[in-house]
């Protein structure tokens, strides 16, 4: 028996030493397996989650912010009855069933259902019986929550925020331009986690790594874009053009204080068509027409050129290597005109030969120093830098001709915006920014000297012709201000027969108002208008409204002084009574809109004029007496007028045809 | 018989043990504490964005021209309707 109970003893102890042996095995010496084992029970990774940076405009309006959604996820090998749960998912999400079964039966551990969902879809579990009754989600399915973007403004300044793909990431625009700003820094940290899974010690070192995003502020004025969006949707219906686009800028600063397409997109909506989404002020290059003329007239003046020199306009045409150049009008026919003049009337003829006399190198070095063939700098993605023709080889004559009223020259709207704010600022070139940034102040560039500031003063007397009562962009002018431009209508190629369509037109303004502060410059654009195609009646109307906008926005005081302004007004009110209409021209206030004689009224309440005499005017002359009412013209042939219907004298009401046969009947 | 260790020690050790456990149980009710406290910070900072959306949709100039326009019916003044003075 005690023997017996030795040898139990013994093989007692030998087990217990064994586990004892064990055990100091594993806790003390340690074994790898177990302690991978160990660590995948206790120890997790948590990701930490970084908030995207918001998007605000120049006074702190959030532009993109987010919010936090709910998506439903699934792993597949844990969802019973997968057909039952597909008719169910699809009943309560709109989503095909069979694509949510096919989905169902991948061999995977995580599947996404479907992302972003609105409240009321998740509210739709219950109904549908995809919750138990304690109203948790059945087996295999979890919802996650995720940060979403939101656009508060909708369509408002969308083709400069760009947009973002489920994951949050940018994909256009601003979005994804200062993207590694905005997503912040996301930290992946070790935790040890408790058998309910949650986390006990964190690594706080870590966690003082993760960062937010960035907050982006941009340079644009949210309640001036709006302004200018609106007046550009107005004008797109009126015009009937395919696209337009309205860029406003400060001339010292560089900052873009709004900046327009049309067609626009919504970017809470997904799926907008490209053609939509494209930002043409920076994407998009065209050929410029007359808005290069004041560049050329800069290049010649710097170049020794006087402002009263004169060139003979060719009677509105003449031939270059065998191609003819012209007027845009064929009656204009002009003979010796001095080269302010040439911007005021916008003569091809004359443009194409000053450039012919300044030579290819001159001309070329001219553009270059306005920025011409180079990226405006502003850092956008997808930003063109437009095109020159090959510096390297001779210009033809016909090419420099051409080139010299904005033909064969590609250009995007904001390098001719950058080009003209040289005139607004004493000949110094900008850097246009859309994105204000501290840190970035210091290193900007300085700005480059384009041309002497006396030149620059010069352009802008001959810019300011152009919209007197007699310039091609009178409509442009605005009441109180002194306003310089240029208009210009550039004919467009044709894809298919690639050549230049006789249908197709880019009309376009830059201007501003001279002699106020801030000083603003601001181009409108208008792509193919329907009907009346020309700048002076699409863009220079449009450039206008715009004007008014930001002078409204910024309560620019106007640049004529209050006492005129009163005495205009007693003035007017005095006319009224004589029942006549007197035109008032000066620089600073653009005229009236008509120089019709006022007759009274007609029975039916219409306004009666007395129909002046127009022979021997020009087409632009009689159009200009007769414009700004509601009178239809038919002009027949071309040069000087010959005939009229009415006659002089008689009177005529709104609507009324008038007929003008010209000179050189077709 | 001279004892190994001075029997001061083993009131020590207990104070030494209880003190490692107490420690150790206080670490993790604070992670849990702070665990808490994030969750909440999070949902505030999701509150206030919703709110930060709110806002901005109430501002939005399109909405506020659209109740000018229908409630209190205001027009965008003309051009020579505005006169600033310097």
């Amino acid at each position: 028996m005690k023997k017996r109970l030795t040898v139990l003893m013994v093989l007692s102890l030998l087990i217990a030493s064994t586990v004892a042996g064990r055990a100091v095995y594993i806790q003390i010496l340690g074994d790898e397996r177990l302690e991978k084992l160990a660590k995948r029970q206790f120890n997790s990774k948590m990701l930490v989650q970084a908030r995207r940076g918001v998007i605000v405009d120049r006074s702190g309006e959030p532009l993109a912010i987010n919010t936090e959604v709910q998506s439903l996820a699934a792993n597949p090998s844990k969802v019973q009855n997968k057909k039952m749960m597909a008719k169910l998912l699809s009943k309560a999400l709109g989503i095909p069933h069979e694509k949510l079964l096919a989905r169902l039966k991948e061999k995977r551990e995580f599947i996404w259902i479907k992302r972003h969902l609105p409240d009321e879809q998740i509210e739709q579990f219950k109904k549908w019986g995809i919750t138990d009754v304690s109203g948790n989600l059945l087996p295999g399915f979890w919802l996650v929550k995720e940060n979403f973007r939101r656009y508060p403004h909708g369509e408002l300044a969308s083709h400069v925020i760009g947009t973002v793909n489920l994951d949050s990431e940018g994909t256009e625009g601003v979005e994804l331009w200062k993207n590694s700003k905005l997503e912040g820094k996301v930290v992946a940290m070790s935790s040890v986690k408790d058998a309910l899974g949650r986390p006990t010690l964190y690594d706080a070192s870590a966690v003082r790594d993760a960062k937010d995003g960035e907050t982006i502020q941009l340079t644009l004025d949210a309640s001036l874009q709006f302004a200018v969006e609106e007046e550009l949707k107005l004008s797109l219906e009126k015009t009937k053009a395919r696209a337009g686009a309205v860029i406003v800028m400060d001339a010292i600063s560089g900052d873009i204080l709004a900046l327009a397409n049309a067609p626009t997109f919504n970017p809470n909506v997904r799926g907008a068509p490209a053609e939509n989404r494209r930002n043409r002020v920076l994407t998009d290059a065209f050929e410029p027409g007359s808005t290069l003329k004041p560049i050329l007239l800069a290049g010649a003046l710097n170049q020794g050129w006087k402002i009263t020199d004169r060139l003979h306009g060719e009677h509105g045409s003449f031939k270059v290597q065998g191609k003819r150049i012209s007027e845009a009008e064929t009656h204009e026919k002009f003979e010796w005109i001095d080269l302010k003049k040439m911007i005021q009337v916008s003569s091809n003829v004359v443009s194409a030969k000053l450039a012919m006399k300044m030579g290819a190198d001159k001309y070329m070095s001219t553009l270059r120093s306005f920025g011409f063939g180079e990226k405006s700098g502003t850092g956008f993605p997808g930003e063109l830098s437009g095109w020159l023709p090959n510096a390297k080889k001779t210009w033809s004559p016909l090419t420099l001709a051409n080139v010299g009223f904005g033909q064969g020259i590609m250009v995007t709207p904001i390098q001719m915006l950058r080009a003209y704010t040289a005139f607004v600022n004493g000949g110094w070139l900008v850097q246009p920014r859309l994105v204000k940034d501290p840190n970035k102040d210091e290193d900007s560039p300085a700005p480059i000297r384009a041309i002497p500031a006396n030149v620059a003063e010069q352009v802008v007397d001959a810019m300011k012709t152009v919209t007197a009562s007699d310039g091609t962009g009178k409509k442009a002018a605005l009441e109180g201000y002194i306003v310089a431009g240029k208009t210009g209508t550039a004919q467009t190629v044709d894809a298919k027969t690639k050549k230049y369509s006789r249908s197709r037109y880019i009309s376009s303004f830059i201007g501003f108002p001279v002699g106020v502060e801030p000083r603003i410059v601001i181009m409108t654009l208008l792509d193919e208008p329907k009907g009346v195609y020309y700048a002076s009646e699409t863009a220079a109307p449009l450039f206008k409204n715009v004007l008014n906008a930001v002078v409204t926005r910024f309560a620019i005081p106007s640049s004529s002084p209050i006492e005129r302004k009163l005495a205009e007004a007693e003035s007017k009110k005095n006319s009224k009574k004589k029942d006549t209409i007197q035109a008032s021209m000066s620089q600073a206030t653009p005229p009236a809109p008509t120089k019709l004689e006022l007759s009274g009224t007609s029975p039916e309440g219409k306004i009666v004029w007395k129909m002046p005499s127009l022979e021997g005017m020009t087409a632009r002359e009689a159009l200009q007496i007769l414009q700004g009412n509601d009178l239809r013209l038919e002009f027949h042939g071309n040069g000087l007028i010959q005939s009229q219907s009415p006659e002089a004298g008689t009177t005529i009401t709104e609507g009324s045809l008038i007929k003008l046969r010209l000179e050189n009947e077709l | 018989m001279k004892r190994w260790i001075p029997l001061w020690t083993i009131p020590l050790i207990v104070v030494l043990a209880i003190a490692t456990v107490w420690l150790r149980l206080s670490i993790v009710k604070t992670t849990y504490a702070i665990n808490q406290t994030e969750k909440m910070i999070t949902n505030v900072k999701h509150e206030r964005e919703k709110a930060a959306l709110k806002i901005a949709g109430l501002r939005s100039p399109r909405r506020l021209e659209a109740i000018s326009k229908a409630k209190f019916r205001l027009a965008q003044p003309k051009a020579d309707q505005v006169v600033y003075l310097k």
